[in-house]
């Protein structure tokens, strides 16, 4: 995440694309989820995912991907790094195989030390998905939590992917977030 | 062509009035006393000019040995530019203390610290030793004695010997200071290459001479570092066979990732003139001889397999799930083969093996426009069989070995849900949900299994 | 860690794009006799560059450059009648999950955000709408206890010096109308409130001049990187 930040700066600093504000209120999130945040949230489009951050992507954020298809990858590797070995969601992936393509794309852009808490199934406003959570940290060491809740409509899959540093930022954003996924409708 | 451009990086020199590389930058800076010969224990490991075989193609005419050996337990003089590359390299040490990717596991650490401690002799307590949980074969050491050994590695050693191999080659990098010699070099071809270039415009030359100068710079560094490479063989070897190892199995370390490397037949060894390290070939080949010329008589010398599967044992498992992440599907292959006939473990190695067709999980049906592009000529990547019932295969061949684990049955649940055989998806889940020790995903197979009736 | 900031600050002087370089918070009062500052190691290096201008590590330099600015911090916070202790390094500091080592990994994400999001107007985060709040969290009552402490001072510093054949190849460029880079310093400091963990100060200096290796060009060099420290 560390260095998804620094692209980003880069690419801000070049004039690409800025955050906008999220208010409070009904939200679209491209064509793949409506949500209902209750508190304010700066957010970044990036195309394939949408990324919606309080005290910036280094510490914490939320991931939005966008519905992926037969094929595609679930995070962007560091820019110049090809995405060939990535894993790849194949449609038809059951909630086992899909749990693992989030622990191996994790582990594929940096994910250390990863440990996988329990595996639940979940509804997501009426949408049967489900939830793990993960303990990770990146080459710096610094310990990091992350909730990934996943569904699968249409053949396409949706994964909200929080996380944050765990000591404070995860904490103290959480009831937060877990209002905000069970406000999310997959559209 | 690199002392046709030297003449002229001179000539330039001369035109720009008393150019001078800047003082004390380039000349080799000794640690310790400058006697041109110097005796004691340094000496004696690295055995001085009886090291530069003739059996070895030096690529440099420069001499090696104008840079001594550093004296055990001694930091270089804090006016140096040695002591600068110290204090950088301490600073990178302390990241690595505390970094992510660090196995501190102390059994594991003092399992190869061990080895290390042997091989070293008095330069023991001057290299310390870091296990980096990183999935690819390397072994790196700092000019300050940082040692660091990665997983890939790890996986890949089939006994004590073969790892001691690669131990006793850092330990050569260590003792020969080739940090400070490859900075001093880097640097000194980089100043030469900014007097060049900029006698080169002055002269209106244009742009594209500039690259032929970086170039023959850049082979110039890069043969530097060759012959670094073959220096660090040879000091390796000697220490291993000092140290009552077989020989024998130092090539064929080498022998084993050139078969792993080549069964992706698309991969290349990468340009010469940019290599860093000797062709894998020449070193196989080198380190054959010398192993003759240094235990002549066979079966005497020590490979100690069983103490190396006993320490690196509890890590394979880990080590090869994150072997088969990177998604390199023919090379792993061969390396779980490889190992599989190397007899560690089976039941491990197949049912990797088995994953790794399942998370390819390609079947011959969708290959269709492979077909067409290899009739083309291009690379053909279909494969004959479906991906699931090969992996079937494996999995069952992984529950006849001794200790099959839990979590094959997992495997063949998500191979059999793939393969629409419902019935047999639920009783491989059941089985492994009743085999495993508190599974993290137990409910969300129970929830499965209760979707499939 | 920092090494990605420098980096940043390298392009936004290109683009022109950077806005503040220095905070302070409005509730933070004075740093006088009633309170004691931390001072954590201060990670510097001084290098010289080479004709080529690649910068080689200077041991004694650096070490010089320590001293001086551990003095010069004692005057200054002395001037200013605030008490300093010196981090201590342990054995603890060797396990990447001890406490204080994830603090200090801590210290280095948040201050980096904070920084990043703070300068650039490019970057910022809309939904701060301009105020500055980044934290470490309350764990930092560990070191408030454990040193006494009301505040923790950390440092950064890159310093790079002309060698001669640098000074000579930067003269030949110039003759041919072409410019390159003599040395640069890099530094910032920030300020913690160790009973809130709240970064309540920081300040970043990036210019072509200042000398660490002598005791009274570098004490210039610290009070530029205290400039406007709370007092």
């Amino acid at each position: 995440m560390k260095r998804l930040s620094l692209i980003l700066a880069l690419l801000i600093l070049n004039g690409c694309v800025t955050y906008s504000l999220v208010k409070p209120g009904t939200v679209k999130i491209g064509d793949a989820y409506r949500a209902q945040p209750r508190m304010e949230w700066s957010r970044l489009d990036r195309g394939r995912s949408e990324a919606w951050t309080i005290d910036g992507n280094s510490l914490h954020a939320v991931e939005f991907i966008k519905g992926l298809e037969d094929g595609e990858i679930l995070f962007q590797p560091a820019a110049g790094k090809s995405t060939d070995n990535l894993p790849k969601y194949r449609k038809g992936m059951n909630p086992l195989e899909i749990q693992d393509l989030i622990s191996n794309s994790l582990k594929a852009i940096g994910g250390l030390k990863l440990e996988v808490e329990e595996l639940r199934p979940v509804k997501l406003n009426g949408v049967d998905a489900f939830r793990s959570e993960l303990t990770y940290t990146l080459k710096d060491g610094l310990i990091r939590r992350a909730i990934a809740v996943s569904a699968v409509k249409n053949e396409k899959l949706y994964v909200l992917f929080y996380y944050a540093v765990k000591q404070h930022y995860f904490g103290k954003y959480r009831d937060d977030i877990e209002r905000l996924f069970q406000s999310i409708e997959i559209l | 062509m690199r002392i046709g451009a030297r003449f002229v990086a001179v000539a330039v020199c001369a035109a720009l009035a008393g150019c001078v590389m800047a003082p004390g930058d380039q000349k080799p800076v000794v640690s310790n006393s400058a006697s041109a010969a110097p005796v004691g224990p340094a000496r004696l490991i690295t055995g001085g000019a009886k090291l530069k075989s003739e059996e070895v193609g030096w690529e440099t005419s420069a001499d090696p040995y104008a840079y001594q050996d550093i004296r055990p337990g001694t930091r270089p003089a804090q006016k140096s530019d040695e002591a600068g590359l110290w204090m950088v390299m301490d600073g990178m040490e302390r990241q690595l203390r505390t970094a992510g990717n660090r196995i501190t596991d102390p059994a594991l650490n003092e399992y190869i610290q061990g080895i290390v401690c042997k091989l070293a002799g008095p330069y023991c307590p001057d290299i310390r030793t870091y296990v980096v949980r990183a999935p690819h074969f390397n072994a790196t050491m700092m000019g300050n004695g940082t040692m660091q050994v990665w997983s890939g590695l790890l996986l890949r050693c089939r006994n004590e010997a073969q790892l001691a191999t690669v131990l006793g080659h850092e330990i050569g990098h260590y003792i020969r200071r080739h940090s400070i010699q490859g900075m001093h070099d880097r640097v000194a071809k980089a100043d030469f290459l900014i007097f060049l270039q900029i006698g080169l415009a002055a002269s209106g030359l244009p742009p594209g001479v500039y690259n032929i100068a970086e170039l023959v710079a850049m082979g110039g560094v890069y043969a530097f570092g060759r012959d670094h490479e073959r220096e660090a063989d040879l000091i390796g070897i000697t220490l291993l066979a000092r140290h009552g190892y077989d020989a024998r199995e130092a090539p064929k370390i080498w022998a084993q990732l050139q078969q792993e490397m080549k069964a992706n037949k698309d991969y290349s060894a990468g340009s010469l003139f940019y290599a860093s390290h000797p062709p894998q070939e020449e070193r196989e080949a080198t380190l054959t001889r010398l192993a003759e010329k240094l235990q002549p008589a066979t079966d005497k010398f020590a490979k100690n397999r069983d103490q190396y599967l006993a320490a690196i044992g509890p890590w394979r498992n880990g080590f090869l799930a994150d072997e088969l992440r990177l998604g390199k599907f023919k090379t792993s292959q061969e390396l779980l083969k490889m190992l599989y006939a190397d007899g560690f473990k089976t039941s491990e190695v197949r049912f990797y093996q088995g994953e790794l067709h399942r998370l390819r999980g390609k079947t011959p049906k969708a290959e269709k426009n492979e077909d067409l592009l290899s009739f083309l000529g291009a690379k053909k990547d279909a494969p004959e069989r479906n991906d699931f019932e090969v992996a079937l295969e494996y999995y069952e061949k992984a529950l006849k070995e001794p200790d099959p684990a839990p979590v094959i049955y997992r495997s063949i649940g998500l191979a059999q849900q793939r393969l629409g055989n419902d019935d047999a998806a639920r009783e491989a889940l059941k089985t492994y949900l009743s085999l495993a020790k508190n599974p993290k995903d137990r409910s969300i197979i129970e929830f499965m299994i209760k979707q499939s009736s | 860690m920092f090494r990605i900031l420098v980096l940043i600050v390298a392009v936004a002087g290109l683009t022109g794009c950077q806005t503040l370089n220095y905070y302070k918070s409005a509730h933070l009062g004075r740093v006088d006799d009633s309170r004691t500052v931390l001072i954590m190691p201060p990670d510097v290096e001084l290098s010289e560059l080479s004709a080529a201008g690649a910068p080689i590590p200077k041991a004694e330099w650096t070490d010089q450059a320590k001293t001086h600015m551990d003095k010069a911090l004692q005057k200054i916070l002395a001037e200013r009648r605030a008490h300093m202790v010196n981090y201590q390094r342990s054995a603890a500091d060797d396990d990447p999950d001890s406490p204080n080592v994830q603090l200090i990994k801590l210290h280095n994400v948040v201050g980096n955000s904070a920084i990043v999001h703070h300068l650039f107007e490019q970057m910022k985060l809309p939904n701060k709408h301009g105020k500055f709040d980044w934290t470490l969290g309350d764990g930092t009552r560990r070191l408030a206890h454990q040193y006494g402490t009301d505040f923790a001072l950390f440092t950064y510093v890159r310093d790079s010096y002309t060698s001669g054949g640098r000074a000579l190849a930067i003269t030949a460029a110039a003759l041919l109308g072409v410019g390159l880079q003599g040395g640069r310093q890099f530094g910032f400091a920030t300020l913690v409130d160790l009973r809130s963990g709240e970064i309540v100060w920081f300040n970043l200096l990036a210019r072509g001049n200042g000398d660490l290796r002598q005791y009274a060009p570098a004490e210039e060099t610290v009070r530029a990187l205290l400039e406007k420290f709370p007092s």
